[in-house]
């Protein structure tokens, strides 16, 4: 993740090789808090995302992270890759499996939640006049286990232009 | 086989447009969203920076345009029957038997990026309502599949985006 006042990095087509991990990811600890932001932020005010009775009756046994949070981070590793000159074409995502933030209302077991969103160079080409790098890319949770899968394509600048 | 729980008028919505609204892209809203995911990239708050960047002006982080992908009414499951984005053009609704929802999927193809500034048209469509019978505890689902197009001003598109969401029973 980049710094207030420091330029993101740049990372050029020639650099990213087919099937190798991506040069950025990022780390994230969901708490009830940022999902209460994010709430606030997107307006997606289901309670199943911060009200833990509510939660508990209905499918889930604890509160979830926003499935569209889970998307807004792909978003974010793609725009990383994409830097200053680059551009994010396409984000998608499934949410095969929940994910439950670092869980501190009163009752609730405690989950260690750290994430990590990620990815792999799929394809590389180049379309009109673009330089195009398909990734897969998807969160992972503590356990290792992939809960979002999911693609993503930039566009990206070449050295030497 | 038990009855299909999508009736005549709900499949009659398949390929229907559900409604448009506008939205108004602001810069202080992008940077409370890039703010609640912790992302601090300069792109989404520091303009002296956009303007080195091939972009010139700040851009909305790639998710932000998801969150207008689905529209619901009612959305909550305290407030009981679910209706689906009506829109601001119209009352036309949607109304879903069940009251439970999970989020199944977003994609998001972006023409160009999204920035500060635009005001953008946002056309929701329904474009296919299946059926599936879950785990217990999930019962009957309906999957409701949904696209929309986000145009500028002039009519060009800038994004389109699809959404799965899972409409379920409950038992």
């Amino acid at each position: 993740m980049t710094t207030t006042g420091a330029r993101p990095k740049q990372y050029y087509f020639e650099d990213l090789e087919v099937g190798k991990e991506l040069p950025v990811s990022l780390k994230k600890k969901p708490t009830p808090r940022q999902l209460v932001q994010w709430a606030g932020a997107s307006g997606d005010f289901y309670e199943i995302h911060y009200d833990l009775p509510f939660a508990q009756s209905t499918a889930l046994q604890n509160i979830i992270v926003h499935g569209a949070l889970k998307f807004a981070w792909l978003g974010q590793l793609m725009s990383d890759l994409a830097g200053p000159d680059g551009l994010v074409k396409k984000v998608g995502c499934s949410y095969r499996g929940m994910d439950e933030p670092d869980n501190l209302i009163s009752g609730a077991r405690h989950v260690p939640s750290e994430v990590t969103i990620k990815g792999t160079v799929k394809r590389k080409w180049k379309e009109q006049g673009e330089n195009l790098v398909e990734c897969d890319m998807w969160l992972e949770n503590a356990k290792g286990e992939k809960t979002t899968p999911g693609t993503g394509l930039v566009a990206l600048p070449a050295r030497g232009r | 086989m038990a009855e299909s729980v999508i009736t005549d008028e709900m499949r009659a919505w398949i390929g229907r447009e559900l409604g448009s609204y506008t939205i108004e892209i602001e810069r202080e809203p992008i940077r409370r969203w890039a703010e609640a995911i912790g992302d601090a990239n300069p792109i989404f708050h520091d303009q002296e920076y956009a303007k080195t960047t091939r972009h010139g002006t700040l851009i909305a982080p790639p998710g932000m345009i998801s969150n207008y992908g689905f529209s619901l009414e009612g959305h909550g499951g305290r407030m009981g029957g679910l209706r689906v984005a009506p829109g601001d053009d119209g009352r036309r609704t949607l109304v879903m038997p069940f009251k439970l929802i999970l989020n199944g999927g977003n994609d998001v193809e972006y023409v160009r990026p999204v920035k500060a500034g635009d005001v953008l048209r946002a056309t929701s469509s329904i474009v296919d309502l299946t059926e599936r019978q879950g785990r217990p505890g999930i019962g009957r689902m309906i999957i409701q599949t949904t696209e929309t197009v986000f145009k500028d001003m002039q009519g060009r598109v800038v994004a389109k985006a699809r959404n799965t969401l899972l409409h379920y029973e409950g038992k």
